[in-house]
């Protein structure tokens, strides 16, 4: 657990934090988020003692982080910047492996760790291990970036703007990943970013900031859903409704999928008798499950089935509503297929539950 | 059908073929006297003009050529035999022409020295941008030189001036190779001292940036031998104050201010290079260092050192070829070294004794240059070695 308390940091006369009061609780991603200069990258940083308080005290675990030697506390403390800052000269193995030679790990022991964290941030260790930095595309360095910080097992990580400087569709992969991956972790997350729709698919918790104080602090559907003044309205923008969609993962209100293998099929039609329920939408799946055709009912009648190309229409588990709302629109569909790891089919989601999500609060 | 031509190769070739229609040597009775220049059709004694004509028209031919590996290797085997028989000229004309003087002597002249730049080109044009290992670059580098040494040994250079001069100063000239070895090196050592800290200094508080700078831009602007000349009066009357000074050897002239004019010199690549090998290190890379826990001198082992020191050595390597080059010229205030034989050629009138004096100092800088450079590449981190390969 991480409690600020009454902290202030001034620069010369500006002060970047003014007052902050807050407890974050373990295993939860809370975000910092707010405009440029608005202090969120500080109070991050007062938490490893990159930078050092006026006044006001922190605490890890009950612990005030200024009775902890900085370099000790910051060893127990995952850093992860938008630079990424992986050091040019030194292999993956080596980079992942930093924190664990500070702290005196033998180099076999080294070496195993990184491969166990290269596996776990989906790189495989033999083709990664002996990369240098400037061999990664940018996703693949910030994945190393947080695998270090993960390195010595630490139960607090600090994020700043992690993913900013990937692109933004290695940046929804990156963030899908550090969910699912945190899911597992229950790691206390710091995370700081200026962009809300990160904030709200990755929080867990909101921390609204400006001006160096907070101006909202609150779960994700209760900072769009009631925004506390003008500022957090305006900051929120008008299509909050959209994205408090990203608020809520596929699997939240994910239904049962109508299949059919696809060898039961009659001269290339489902069997005219077979009757579904909800949208009218049957899916077609090969022996592994994997989507490759839809079909609609209407009027008692089957139409043509349609090829379908799963990693193109489906999505994930871990996406968000407004992920799946966006390929319902674009394809003129009345569900979309909802797919695990291997792109098996697991279930569908229909255009009706976005739009009973949508209801739940008011906002049309 | 188009003729493609292998430019470099056929530089070469025409610089060897104009070489041998240029004074190759010159017989002089005596040190001083201006010789007569023999072609090398005309020399007494050596081998037939038709094998370096042979040899050059095969290169000539080579070069339209497509240049395969073994139409290259061809090229470097036609440049070292060109090479080997200019050599073997020199030795046995010389040896016939000086037989009949009490004080003769040959110096090689226009015609050989293109001769060695045409075989410079044949060589190492075939050499560019081809996959050679290193050691083999080398040995093909170093074999005329070998050959040269080997001839010299041998006693087969004897009649050669510069030989002569050199036979006349054996032991003076290890004196003066120690002296000047001895005052570049500590110069660059010092300097070495004083840069890079500076450096550091320049980069960790950016208002002394331009201050530093403009301070060790400024020595480099002063011609040297104005240094020298600066450096005379304040040390000489400081010797004269201090008699413990006088001891240690500072005086108005000699090693002292040589010393001290050719460490400011050398400061300034110093300097510069630690300044920039430090800011090419990303600020991400030391805050990610930082925050992970690295200590004051863990940032410096893991992070600073090893991306900072190639570019540092590359300063020191400026320097030290700079300060080679320097401490001839310091020989004008008595600081002795190798310059010393230049000047006292230039005084009497012998180009050969200014040629024996030159010969070391260049030998010397490529040697440093060299020597460096391997040093750079092995302690060039891997991530490093396309930001700085030589």
């Amino acid at each position: 657990m991480i409690e600020f308390e009454h902290v202030v940091k001034d620069y010369n006369g500006i002060t970047a934090v003014d007052d902050i009061s807050l407890e974050l609780s373990a295993g939860k991603i809370c975000v910092f988020i707010g405009p440029s200069g608005c202090g969120k990258t500080t109070s991050l940083r007062l938490i490893n003692r990159m930078i050092e308080p006026s006044s006001g005290t922190i605490r890890l675990d009950g612990t005030p982080v200024s009775k902890i030697k900085a370099e000790q506390l910051r060893r127990g403390i995952g850093y992860v910047i938008q630079s990424v800052g992986l050091l040019p000269h030194m292999s993956v193995r080596e980079n992942i492996g930093i924190v664990p030679r500070l702290l005196g790990w033998d180099r076999n022991k080294r070496a195993k760790r990184a491969d166990e964290l290269l596996e776990l941030i989906g790189l495989a260790p033999a083709a990664y291990r002996d990369k240098l930095p400037h061999e990664l595309s940018g996703g693949e360095a910030q994945r190393v970036g947080v695998a270090r910080a993960l390195a010595a097992d630490p139960p607090v990580l600090l994020m700043d703007e992690p993913f900013g400087a990937v692109d933004p569709l290695g940046r929804e992969a990156l963030q899908r990943e550090f969910l699912s991956l945190n899911r597992e972790l229950k790691k206390t997350v710091v995370f700081v970013t200026h962009d809300l729709d990160e904030a709200i698919r990755l929080g867990d918790r909101i921390v609204l900031m400006r001006d160096g104080k907070i101006v909202q602090d609150d779960i994700p559907e209760r900072i769009l859903g009631t925004p506390h003044n003008e500022f957090v309205r305006e900051f929120i923008g008008a299509d909050r409704a959209l994205k408090r969609l990203s608020c809520f993962t596929v699997e939240s209100c994910m239904h049962q999928a109508a299949v059919l293998e696809q060898a039961l099929l009659e001269d290339g039609k489902p069997p005219a008798d077979l009757e579904v329920n909800g949208t009218g939408t049957l899916w077609i799946v090969d022996a592994g499950a994997v989507p490759v055709g839809m079909c609609r009912r209407s009027d008692g009648k089957w139409g043509d089935v349609r090829d379908v190309r799963a990693e193109e229409l489906g999505v994930k588990t871990l996406s968000s509503l407004r992920d799946a709302l966006s390929r319902l629109l674009g394809r003129g569909l009345k569900a979309v297929p909802v797919l695990s790891d291997g792109n098996r089919l697991v279930g569908e989601v229909r255009l009706t539950d976005i739009e009973a999500v949508n209801q739940s609060d008011g906002y049309v | 059908m188009r003729l493609a031509c292998e430019k470099t190769t056929a530089l070469g070739a025409i610089i060897g073929l104009g070489a041998l229609s240029m004074p190759f040597l010159l017989m002089k009775e005596n040190r001083v006297a201006l010789g007569e220049p023999y072609l090398y059709h005309s020399l007494p004694q050596g081998p037939h003009v038709l094998l370096p004509l042979t040899l050059l028209v095969l290169s000539l031919a080579a070069a339209f050529l497509p240049q395969r590996s073994a139409v290259r290797a061809g090229k470097i085997v036609l440049g070292q035999l060109y090479l080997a028989v200019m050599l073997t000229a020199l030795s046995l004309a010389g040896a016939v022409l000086v037989a009949p003087e009490a004080f003769g002597r040959v110096s090689p002249s226009s015609g050989f020295w293109l001769a060695i730049l045409a075989a410079y080109i044949l060589i190492q044009g075939s050499l560019k941008n081809a996959q050679v290992r290193y050691s083999l670059r080398v040995l093909i580098g170093v074999l005329p030189l070998i050959f040269a040494g080997g001839l010299f040994l041998a006693g087969l250079l004897d009649s050669l001036a510069v030989v002569m001069e050199f036979a006349n100063r054996q032991a003076r000239f290890m004196s003066e190779l120690t002296t000047h070895l001895y005052i570049s090196l500590t110069a660059v050592g010092l300097a070495t001292l004083v840069g890079v800290p500076l450096g550091v200094l320049a980069w960790k508080r950016r208002h002394l940036e331009k201050p530093v700078f403009g301070g060790v831009n400024g020595l480099q602007t002063i011609p040297s031998l104005a240094l020298f000349g600066l450096m005379i009066a304040p040390l000489a009357y400081l010797s004269r104050q201090f008699p413990v000074l006088r001891e240690l050897g500072v005086r108005g002239i000699g090693n002292a201010p040589a010393l001290i004019a050719i460490t400011l010199y050398a400061l300034l690549p110093i300097t510069r290079n630690a300044y920039t090998g430090l800011a090419a290190i990303e600020t991400g890379v030391i805050d990610s260092g930082r925050g992970m826990g690295m200590t004051r001198t863990e940032l410096m082992r893991y992070v600073e050192v090893p991306i900072a020191l190639p570019i540092i050595l590359s300063g020191v390597r400026v320097s030290t070829v700079q300060a080679i080059g320097n401490t001839a010229v310091a020989a004008l205030i008595g600081a002795g070294g190798l310059g010393a034989f230049v000047f006292q050629g230039l005084g009497q009138g012998a180009p050969d004794l200014i040629v024996m004096g030159v010969l070391p100092i260049i030998a010397l800088s490529v040697f440093m240059d060299r020597g460096f450079a391997v040093l750079i590449a092995v302690l060039t981190p891997p991530g490093q070695k396309d930001v700085h390969s030589d």
